[in-house]
This record gives structure tokens, C-alpha cells and sequence, in this order.
């Protein structure tokens, strides 16, 4: 028997958003598939890989693990919204500075994940960078040029 | 089990949950931050078609201090515990062992009752809660009453809890005695492993005399547990090298780790004497 669709609303990069699915849909679905919002990517799907990282009232959260449900009346802000129509965010810019990506699947939740870092402290030392990004797992670019990225980004920040 | 099929009720309060629980016990399981059930519901693994929605619930979280205990809302995330000063001054192992669940993706979103309730033997959090002697509150709609959390846990994912019944707080009893606290986690990577062994210790000494001592472990049976005998052997003892001796073939007759796909029984037997043999040792 199928269950009823309900009704979910919320903010989504700062757009006013309506959608009718499942409640235990996952946001990362919703985001990819009827959105159409593919930056968040998926790797394992169970939390371990931090591909798919989205904050949620200003929360980085892993989009896998997140029911529609509980995304109703909240603030979601996904990769989209970091760059403008003419601007890169700085942390886009080191990432692309450093090589800090490669094939690109990890480099969202990477991204999310750096700045939900330099947030909450603007000038992180080594092993603090290296905590914070424990939870996004690279495969190919290595983390040496990724953690440059972000200590880059942390510069550009504390610059402006 | 397909999303398809998963009823969910949506509670806006605690009483609402506690309504449901005594019209339909056993008919509902609770949802909180979703880290496990997600998972499992993604595997084709999640069994359960109803589900009651309690994430956002302000009655069920929040942190209270009291003059003799803290207590602790069920639906506090990790992230809310780690970012506490009074946890981090007093239950320092606590924080650890919060720190060390998942990344900070999943420490945003996992509970601290989710984590119980999961009851998974590797979780993080219930060998501190052990060591510390924690209490839990259990909620119905016609009872609230308290468990000494060493009591909750009686075999695999088995826990003295009615299905009328939810869990809403864990207490934790402030001392003003001076005490060690000692956690150590073994897993395969420093962050974000799943634990192959745990140790959680809180004891008290005077001079070279341990007076009090809890051991809470993890992994190393089918729930977490406190090792009794253990304790006993070592409480209003002077510590010596013999002592370690005797605690240590003590607890290796008290605890049954197993084999699986993190690790092996032997492995875990050593890495569980090792843990606290060093740290008696340290102690010397």
C-alpha cells in the first residue's frame, strides 16, 4: 500500500521552493532529481563519503541522510549557491588555484565543508582543516592539494 | 522496505508522540535524526512502515544543569553536546566520544538517543554514559520513570523499554570529587570509524587506593557493558602491578567480543586488556 504524498516547503538557495513526494525521500533526491540541482553529488550514500554535504539552517548536513520531511520550513543552501552569475566564491577560486580538484565528485562536500570550517574560525591550523574534512573522503586528487585550498581560501578570507 | 510504503507521522510535540505510543503500541518506530534509518531504509534493509517524526520537538531537547545532575534531551545532537562548557568541563569523555561518532556532517544530525536506541554494541557514546553512571529517562503517557542506563541494555538490540514508551532524557550525576576519566577508541582510522574496541573509565583514587571505578566497554559484547567484576576486584585496592595482573584476567573472562568484518575476537580480547592495562599502568 502506498503511503500519501505530502507537501514540503522550503528555502533553496534563496528561493521559495513547494515540492509533493514521499516523506522519507531523500533530499539528495529531491535536490538531483526534481529539482535538477546535480552539484551535490552522491558517492556511498550512507554517510561515510560527505559527496553529497548541504547546510540546513546554515548546518552542514549530509543530503543522503536527510528525509524531506525534516527539510520542511527550513533554509537549504546547496553547492548552486556559492558562486554568482560573474563572481566565483573564494574557496571555488583556491580550490581551482591549488588543483584541489580532479574529477570533481568529491569537491562539492568539500567545498561545504571548508567553508562551514572557516565560519565558524577564519584561520584554522593544519590539523584543525584536517578534522573538519575528516568526514569527506577524496579518491583522486589526493588531500594534500585539497587542504592548500583551503588554507589558500582561509588567506582570501581573512584578506577581504 | 520502499519510501513508498513508510507511513510517517509528523508529531509536533511530546505529547502527541506519547498519544500515539499508548493507542498503537508496537505498531510505531521513532524517527530522529535519520542517520541510521536512512541508511538502513537505502540498503533495503529498514523493516518498519511506521514511523513517528519527532526531529524539531523542542521538548525533547535542550540541556539542563541542575545543582547534582545534568540532564540531557534525548534529541540533542552530538554537535549541541560537543559545543556544551559544562560536558566539556565535567564529562570530558563524553565529548570525546561525541567527537569521535561519524564526521561533523553526521554529528549535526545524529542524537544522543538515537545513538542509545540504536543500540548498536560499537556506538561511541554509551561507554562513557557507563563510566559515568548515567541515568535515562523513560516517558509514557501515564509514567515517566528512570533507569540507571547499565540496566537498559539486556542483549543484542534488546533494552528494558515498553512500546508505549520513549526515551527523553539521559541524566548525568555531577561530582565534586576529584576524578580520572580515561576513553580511548581503537578503530581502523582515527576519524569516522566504526570502533573495533572501547574503553570508557571514571574512578576516583586516594593516595595509590582506587575508591570508586566504573568501566564502560564497547564492541566487546553484544551491547555495551560495565565490567562489574572487574571493578570490584580493583575498588579500595592499592594499585600495584599485581592488581593490573588480576584485573586483567579478569576482564578477559568478563567480556565476549566476536568476529566480524571490523575485526576479530582476539584482536579485540588483546585490544581491550591493552587498553586498560596501560592505563592502570599509568597510574602507578
Amino acid at each position: 500500500m502506498n503511503t500519501q504524498k505530502i507537501k514540503i516547503q522550503f528555502t533553496l538557495n534563496n528561493q521559495e521552493t513547494i515540492i509533493t513526494t514521499y516523506p522519507m525521500k531523500r533530499l539528495i533526491d529531491v535536490l538531483r532529481d526534481d529539482l535538477h540541482l546535480t552539484g551535490t553529488k552522491e558517492g556511498c550514500g550512507e554517510g561515510e563519503c560527505g559527496a553529497c554535504a548541504v547546510f540546513i539552517n546554515g548546518e552542514l548536513v549530509n543530503s543522503c541522510l536527510v528525509p524531506i520531511i525534516q527539510v520542511d520550513g527550513t533554509i537549504v543552501s546547496t553547492i548552486e549557491n556559492f558562486a554568482s552569475d560573474f563572481e566565483l566564491d573564494r574557496i571555488q577560486e583556491s580550490f581551482i588555484n591549488n588543483n584541489g580538484a580532479q574529477c570533481g565528485i568529491c569537491t562539492p562536500g568539500m567545498i561545504l565543508a571548508s567553508s562551514a570550517l572557516l565560519m565558524k574560525n577564519a584561520n584554522p591550523n593544519e590539523q584543525e582543516i584536517r578534522t573538519n574534512l575528516a568526514g569527506n573522503l577524496c579518491r583522486c586528487t589526493g588531500y594534500n592539494k585539497i587542504l592548500d585550498s583551503v588554507k589558500e581560501a582561509s588567506k582570501l578570507i581573512r584578506k577581504k | 522496505m520502499h519510501i513508498s510504503s513508510i507511513n510517517v507521522y509528523d508529531a509536533k510535540n511530546i505529547h502527541d508522540v506519547l498519544n500515539l505510543l499508548d493507542k498503537e503500541p508496537g505498531r510505531w518506530s521513532i524517527l530522529a535524526g535519520g542517520t541510521d534509518i536512512m541508511v538502513q531504509l537505502d540498503l533495503g534493509t529498514w523493516q518498519a512502515p511506521n514511523l513517528i517524526n519527532i526531529w524539531g520537538i523542542s521538548d525533547l531537547s535542550g540541556i539542563r544543569i541542575n545543582k547534582n545532575e545534568i540532564e540531557i534531551g534525548a534529541l540533542s545532537t552530538f554537535s549541541e553536546i560537543i559545543n556544551h562548557p559544562i560536558i566539556k568541563k565535567e564529562f570530558p569523555m563524553l565529548i570525546e566520544a561525541a567527537m569521535l561518532t561519524g564526521s561533523i556532517a553526521i554529528q549535526n544530525r545524529g542524537t544522543i538517543g538515537g545513538n542509545i536506541m540504536n543500540a548498536s554494541p560499537a556506538a561511541d557514546t554509551p561507554p562513557a554514559l557507563l563510566a559515568y553512571g548515567a541515568e535515562i529517562e523513560l516517558t509514557s503517557k501515564n509514567e515517566v520513570r528512570r533507569l540507571f542506563y547499565k540496566d537498559f541494555h539486556i542483549n543484542y538490540k534488546l533494552m528494558r523499554i515498553n512500546q508505549d514508551e520513549i526515551l527523553t532524557k539521559i541524566i548525568l550525576p555531577r561530582t565534586s570529587n576529584k576524578t580520572i576519566d580515561f576513553y580511548q577508541k581503537v578503530g581502523t582510522r582515527a576519524a569516522h570509524s566504526i570502533s573495533k574496541a572501547c574503553i570508557a573509565v571514571r574512578l576516583t583514587m586516594d593516595k595509590k587506593t582506587i575508591t570508586d571505578i566504573k568501566i564502560g566497554l564497547g564492541a566487546v559484547a553484544p551491547m555495551p557493558i560495565r565490567v562489574y567484576m572487574t571493578e570490584d576486584l580493583l575498588k579500595g585496592n592499592k594499585l600495584s602491578m599485581d592488581l593490573i595482573d588480576q584485573a586483567i584476567l579478569q576482564i578477559a573472562s568478563e567480556i565476549h567480543p566476536i568476529d566480524d568484518i571490523r575485526s576479530n575476537k582476539a584482536y579485540r580480547l588483546r585490544v581491550a586488556i591493552n587498553l586498560l592495562r596501560n592505563f592502570l599502568k599509568g597510574l602507578l
